[in-house]
Formats: C-alpha cells, sequence, structure tokens
C-alpha cells in the first residue's frame, strides 16, 4: 500500500498541492482526475521521488520511501506527462539504457524487448532514431520502458496521450492485469470516460486540493448526477462551459 | 496581396529573423539566453578594444618606432583577419538560420505570406545582424583606429576605412558561409545534406579559429611577403578589405589597390550567388520539399561485438547504461559534436603551427618532427579530455532525463566508472591510435610503444583530476551558465596547458633518451593513481547523483565569505 501523508508542495509562494493525504491500495486502479494546474502532475513526480514535498510523507508499506529511495524507485514505472524520449537514440536503445539503469540482465532484457516491440507494433521501427517516431510511437516506448521491469507500483501521467485506439485498448487490459496481480496503480488524467471505465476509485483534485476520494459508483450516488463527468463539473467549479464556449466564439468572430 | 500588406508581413519577420538569428544553438543557456547574449557582445568589444589597442598603440608614437601611413596596412590586415574569423565563427554557430529552416517550415508555410515578403526579410535580417555584430565588435577598434594615427594622417579616416573593411570583410564571410549552406539545402537531398553541413560546419570551425594561432607568427612575415609580390598577398581575403581600408585613407599603393578591387568584386560576387541560390532554397522551401525532418536512416549495430565488448569492459549494468549512452549522444548529437569541434580547433591549429613553425626554421630532421611526436598525444589528451569534459556539461534534450532521476539505483560509483570508460574510450585511447604507428615507423616500435605508455599514464592522471568530485551523468544534466568560470579562467587554462606541455613534453624527451627511467615514472604514476582511487571510492561511497545545480552567485568571492 502507498500512502501519503499531509502531502504539500509550493512554488515560487504558491502552493501547487496543499496537505493531500490518501492511500493507495494493490490491485486497485486509482484515477487522479483534476483540471489543468490542479496539481496532478506535481503529486505523481513527488511519488516518483523526482521531487521532494515541502511537507508530509510518502509511505510504502507502512515505511517512509526516503529512508531507502533506491529501493523505493527500483520498485516504481513511471509514465511523465509529456512524451520526452531521447531521441537521437532509437526505441530499442532508449529501452536497453533503461533496462540496464533498472539492472537488468542484457539477455533478459533483450527478450523482453523484443516482444514488446512486437507486440506494440514498433519492431520494424525499433532501430530507427525515436525522433523519426510520431508522438503515440514515443508514447508506445514510454509505456514499454515503465513497465518493462515489472513494477510493483505504476504511476502514470496521461499515460494515453497519442495513442491509437488499438493501443489504448491494450493497455487497458494491462493494467486491469497488473491490477489483478496485486500492484499498484496511480491513473492521472483528463480523459473522464476512460477514468470512468478503468478505475475502481477516483480522487478528484482542483487547485491543490482533494475535493472527492471515492468509487466511480458512490460518488455519483452521492452527488445524484449520472455520470463522473458530470460529478467532475459539480465538484469543479467550471462555470457555465457553454457560455465559455460562446464568449470564446463571439470573441473569436468579432473585428 | 498588395504591396502594402506584404510591407507589413515584412516588417514583421525582419524583426523575427533578426531575433532567431541572435539565437545560438551553440552557445546555448537554457533559459539564460538573454543575459549570455549581452556578455558575449561586452566580451566581443572589449576584446576589439584590446586587439585595437595592440595593433595601433604604436602610431600614437610613431616618430619612434619611425612608421609611416604606408605601415598602416599590416596592422590593419590583423584586425580585419580577427574580425572576419569572428564573422565566420558566429555565422557557423547560425547555420541552421542562414536560410529558412524546418521550424519556418512548420510555423510559416501555413500562413499565407507572400514569397518577396519572406525573400526580403531573410536576406536583409541576415544582413542587419551581420552589421550589428560587426559593429559592436569594432566601435572601439574604429575609434581607436580614427584617433591613434590621426596626427599621422592628418585626418580622422582611420576610423570610418576600418569600418568600411571590416563591414565589407564580415558581409563576405557570412554572404560566403550562407551560400555553401544555401547550395547544400538547394542540392543535396535533405539526408546527404545534413551530412554534408555537419561536415562543413565542422571544417569552418576550424578554418575560422586556426587565424588566432597562426596570424600572429605570419605578422612578422608580412612585409617580406607583400614586397616579394607573393601570391598570398594577393589571395588571403583579409588583404583585399585592407585594400579598401587602404584606398578610403588615401594611401596609394597598387598592390593594395588591386587587392581593395578584388575584395569589391568578391563582395558583389558572393552577394548575386547568395541572392540566386537563396530564391532556388525559397522555391524549395515553398514547395515544401526537405520538409523531412530526420529521414529515415535505420542506426548501425554490431550486436556481437558490442556484446563481447560488454562483456569483457562494462560489466555493471549501470556502466553499460552510462557508456552506451554517453557514446551515442557523441556519436549523433550535432550539436555536441560542434561544441567538441570548439574546443579543439585552437589546440590542434596550435599543433600544426608548432610543427610548420619549427619544420621551417629547423626542417624535419631538426627535431620538427620529434617535436611534434612529444607533444602529440600529450597536447591531444590535454585539449580532448578537457573539451569533452566541458561539452558532456551540456545536457542533450534536458526534460528526457527524468529516465535517470526515476531510475536512480545503487551505487554512484558505478555511473561514474561508466563516464570514466566513455571518456577513456573517446579521449584517452584514439591519439594514442593515432600516435603509435607514427612513432612506430619514426621512432621504432619499442620507443614509440614506451611514450604511449608515459602519455597514457599522464591521460589517466588527467582524466582522474578532470572527473574529481564529478557526480553528474554525462549529457543528462542541467546546464548552469558560467559553472566551470571559463570566462575567468582561460588564462589559467592556457598557462597550465603551456607548464603542462612544457614539463611533460620536456620529461618525455628526456626518458626518450634514458628508456631505464620508464619505470620509475610508471611507479610514481600507479602510486598516485592508486591513491587517488582509494580516495575516491572512500568518498563516493556516501554521494548521491546530482541532477540539479544551484547557479554561481553573480559576485565571485573567492570563498572569502
Amino acid at each position: 500500500m502507498l500512502e501519503l501523508k499531509g502531502i504539500r508542495k509550493v512554488y515560487n509562494r504558491v502552493p501547487v498541492v496543499r496537505d493531500i493525504s490518501f492511500r493507495a491500495r494493490s490491485g486497485e486502479i486509482l484515477g487522479y482526475l483534476g483540471p489543468n494546474g490542479a496539481g496532478k502532475s506535481t503529486t505523481i513526480k513527488m511519488l516518483a521521488g523526482l521531487l521532494e514535498p515541502d511537507a508530509g510523507r510518502i509511505e510504502l508499506e507502512g515505511k517512509d520511501i526516503r529512508r531507502d529511495i533506491d529501493a523505493y524507485k527500483a520498485r516504481i514505472g513511471y509514465i511523465p506527462e509529456q512524451a520526452e524520449v531521447y531521441t537521437h537514440l532509437s526505441g530499442k536503445e532508449y529501452l536497453q539504457l533503461v533496462g540496464r539503469l533498472r539492472l537488468m540482465p542484457d539477455d533478459r532484457l533483450e527478450n523482453k524487448i523484443d516482444r514488446m516491440m512486437e507486440q506494440l507494433g514498433l519492431s520494424i521501427d525499433m532501430n530507427l532514431p525515436m525522433e523519426n517516431y510520431s508522438k503515440g510511437m514515443r508514447q508506445k516506448v514510454l509505456v514499454s520502458a515503465a513497465i518493462l521491469h515489472d513494477p510493483d507500483i505504476l504511476l502514470l501521467d496521461e499515460p494515453l496521450s497519442g495513442l491509437d485506439v488499438s493501443t489504448v485498448l491494450i493497455f487497458k487490459e494491462i493494467l486491469r492485469a497488473f491490477a489483478a496481480q496485486g500492484k499498484v496503480i496511480i491513473f492521472s488524467s483528463h480523459l473522464i470516460d476512460v477514468v470512468e471505465r478503468l478505475c475502481d476509485r477516483v480522487i478528484i483534485l482542483d487547485r491543490g486540493t482533494i475535493l472527492a476520494d471515492d468509487s466511480v459508483l458512490r460518488l455519483r450516488e452521492l452527488t445524484s448526477q449520472p455520470s463522473l463527468e458530470s460529478v467532475f463539473k459539480e465538484l469543479v467549479q467550471t462555470g457555465d462551459l457553454e457560455q465559455r464556449a460562446r464568449d470564446i466564439v463571439a470573441a473569436v468572430s468579432s473585428d | 496581396m498588395d504591396l502594402a500588406s506584404q510591407f507589413r508581413q515584412f516588417r514583421v519577420l525582419f524583426r523575427h529573423f533578426f531575433s532567431r538569428l541572435s539565437y545560438s544553438e551553440l552557445l546555448k543557456f537554457e533559459d539564460q539566453q538573454r543575459e549570455s547574449r549581452l556578455v558575449l557582445l561586452a566580451m566581443l568589444a572589449v576584446a576589439g578594444m584590446v586587439a585595437a589597442n595592440l595593433a595601433y598603440e604604436h602610431f600614437l608614437i610613431f616618430e619612434i618606432f619611425d612608421l609611416t601611413p604606408a605601415d598602416l596596412w599590416r596592422y590593419e590586415t590583423m584586425l580585419v583577419t580577427f574580425s572576419m574569423a569572428i564573422a565566420g565563427v558566429i555565422a557557423v554557430a547560425s547555420w541552421d538560420k542562414l536560410f529558412l529552416d524546418r521550424i519556418d517550415q512548420s510555423n510559416l508555410r501555413p500562413l499565407p505570406i507572400g514569397a518577396r515578403a519572406l525573400f526580403a526579410a531573410k536576406s536583409l535580417g541576415l544582413l542587419a545582424f551581420v552589421a550589428a555584430v560587426t559593429l559592436v565588435g569594432n566601435f572601439f577598434p574604429a575609434l581607436i583606429a580614427a584617433f591613434y594615427p590621426s596626427r599621422m594622417l592628418d585626418s580622422l579616416s582611420g576610423g570610418p576605412a576600418h569600418l568600411a573593411a571590416v563591414l565589407l570583410g564580415s558581409f563576405f564571410v557570412f554572404l560566403a558561409v550562407a551560400l555553401l549552406q544555401g547550395l547544400i539545402t538547394a542540392f543535396l537531398p535533405p539526408a546527404a545534406g545534413r551530412r554534408a553541413a555537419f561536415l562543413a560546419q565542422m571544417l569552418l570551425l576550424f578554418v575560422f579559429l586556426s587565424p588566432f594561432v597562426w596570424f600572429p607568427m605570419l605578422f612578422r612575415s608580412l612585409p617580406a611577403l607583400k614586397a616579394g609580390g607573393s601570391a598570398f598577398i594577393r589571395l588571403y581575403p583579409p588583404m583585399w578589405f585592407t585594400g579598401v581600408s587602404n584606398r578610403i585613407i588615401g594611401i596609394g599603393d597598387p598592390l593594395l589597390d588591386r587587392a581593395a578591387r578584388s575584395g569589391l568584386a568578391a563582395v558583389a560576387l558572393v552577394l548575386a550567388a547568395y541572392l540566386l541560390v537563396s530564391r532556388l532554397c525559397l522555391a524549395k522551401f515553398m514547395r515544401g520539399a526537405g520538409a523531412d525532418p530526420a529521414g529515415r536512416r535505420a542506426l548501425i549495430h554490431f550486436p556481437a561485438g558490442g556484446r563481447l565488448f560488454a562483456a569483457f569492459f562494462l560489466r555493471h549494468p549501470i556502466q553499460h547504461a552510462v557508456f552506451s549512452f554517453f557514446m551515442k549522444t557523441l556519436r549523433r548529437s550535432r550539436e555536441h559534436k560542434l561544441k567538441l569541434t570548439l574546443f579543439l580547433a585552437l589546440p590542434v591549429s596550435f599543433l600544426l603551427s608548432q610543427f610548420a613553425f619549427v619544420y621551417m626554421k629547423k626542417g624535419l630532421s631538426g627535431g620538427a618532427l620529434d617535436s611534434l611526436l612529444l607533444s602529440l598525444p600529450l597536447s591531444l589528451h590535454f585539449f580532448l579530455i578537457i573539451g569533452m569534459r566541458l561539452t558532456a556539461t551540456y545536457p542533450h534534450t534536458l526534460p528526457a532525463n527524468f529516465v535517470f532521476r526515476a531510475s536512480e539505483n545503487g551505487p554512484l560509483r558505478q555511473y561514474m566508472i561508466g563516464f570514466k570508460k566513455a571518456m577513456l574510450c573517446s579521449t584517452v585511447f584514439p591519439p594514442l591510435i593515432f600516435f603509435l604507428p607514427l612513432g612506430a615507423v619514426f621512432w621504432g616500435p619499442r620507443a614509440a610503444v614506451l611514450y604511449a605508455l608515459y602519455s597514457l599514464a599522464v591521460a589517466l592522471l588527467l582524466l582522474e583530476a578532470c572527473l574529481f568530485n564529478s557526480r553528474k551523468i554525462p549529457f543528462a544534466v542541467e546546464h548552469v551558465p558560467g559553472k566551470f568560470k571559463l570566462r575567468y579562467y582561460w588564462p589559467i587554462l592556457v598557462i597550465g596547458y603551456i607548464q603542462y606541455h612544457l614539463a611533460l613534453a620536456g620529461l618525455g624527451g628526456i626518458l626518450r633518451e634514458n628508456p631505464s627511467d620508464y619505470p620509475v615514472i610508471f611507479l610514481l604514476a600507479a602510486l598516485v593513481y592508486a591513491l587517488l582511487m582509494i580516495n575516491q571510492r572512500r568518498r563516493m561511497a556516501a554521494e548521491r547523483l546530482v541532477f540539479e545545480e544551484e547557479p554561481e552567485p553573480a559576485m565571485m568571492t573567492l570563498g572569502l565569505d
């Protein structure tokens, strides 16, 4: 179980994450929803050990991750928000780099890479530098890099960005299978419908504060809303979205 | 589109192209571009002032030095040479922006922009940029050229004459570089064009940086060359523009007048060719040809050889990861290769000049070859190791370094051993491979091997000194501008190199005469190396990788705070 206790992060005196606490349980896909700037990526980066919280602690199985951060990092797989990869490397070389940094023996690594590349439809392009790759192809490489070492915890920040439909379907099945194996999965996304269908539990975040933390079904019941999208609109005060859209069109059309 | 609309577009595009030219990939400093540009411009202005002062101070008291207006040309040639060399380096640094590039392709092509406005803005933006950089670098030299010899000339004509010479010189260099780039863009397919462009950039960097080494040696010989009617005087481009300066001042010199005419013709010719090639490139741009950013060339692999090498040399996976990342980045990153070229151009020019200088004085049998062979591995090691160390501090795709941060795993030592092994393969072994056959031919195999081992020992110690306290993964960590304080420490580097070179090449010479002393030196080196290793092992046990560093404070306090 992964637990955040009173986590706070401040950038340039602006609090981005304010004293948030929650638990992510093994075998559960936890959806992490929120508008732009809500603090989703900052939380995920703190969970990945890339950022230090200004206050609070993160515990894995009751132990502060900072006590042995290397051992913790060895157990996580992380997909960042932006598909930033070393474009001068080929997809295969990138995965070799990640695998070796994760101390995987070369023979096992090669075998895994070849199989994953084939399943994700990248085997033809695996020796091309990634500067030739589309956004979706780079995202596939990042997904592969995150799961290559069979991590116990998956931290996914917009993992479906740029992926084609069939890869999205494969990826959802992979997550379900991983959850069934008892892994901890935190899935941060803007895609409300995907979160609704995939996640067992959802946390809705706005301006660094948790607004809701429950199962999709229970959230719908509590707010008497028909869908997660309506729940989201209700909780995150988005205002009259249709009116805002009309205002933008009017601004564009005016002389 | 009417003319007024095209003119409005031209104004916006002109400003855009001018400002894009001021941002250089070679001098990229993340978010401190503006500050770095100001510092570089200030350094350019100060360097110009110092050079002009050194050149023209004799004319303040020309009577003592027995100088006449007819002697001005030699000093002006020096200033024009350096000004053109700097313009050349800037032109190479701006290579991608001399013509419409990929960024223009994706941002400007979808917009309804007239071809004429685009063409005019790009060409005039380029010329305005050249003029601005040249004027900054030559503001003080122009004042000095106007006032120092004014008593001798009875006028201030030296100033405008100098400005005209350097402006024409800079236009010539910039347009010639742009023409070369245009020819590559217009006539080669994208993949071949990229390779040709990279080779051209490396070569041009050597060409433009080398005068700083050889010109001071040539300076004394200029009058003799001119008096002898040497072809060098007619064909050396800075001399053409010195001729223009001479002409404006009004010193009648048939040879320099002819050179001035050649200079004007050369500028006109290269401008016409540039405009022609620009039109061809623009047509290609408007057709959308060459938009393919990188070609689809598969990377070449030697899996069997690679596995064998890794099995013996890179046993730990982290070493293997860091080593492979280093070598692949070095092999494939154009930007890093150019930076390394920038660091190496001066020492290689220095070696060649040293050889030429000794050869001209003493001939091959008189020690030129021995002196070159003694210097060769030592000098190459010195500049390769330091140059590579500095080059590796510039990150490649910084946001992608999360992969190292998120997987940080285990002892710092393995990361650093991977880095060190990559440095060995890229900086220590190649000079020895280059030296050994030469040494074997001219000194005999035994002497060559012993001297190579001596150079290896020196290089290993130098490498340890350079990587002392290093806790960063090469090419993967944020670059803090000025961290190495190269701006302040370059004199120490130059003096350090001279001392290193004199002491170690001298010692190498003695050892060559007395090979029985080699074991003593090897033993000493091994002892120092072992001590360094013990210290490093102890230190690294408690340390972690560094990914971010605080910038240096604005004021250096030399640790007195």
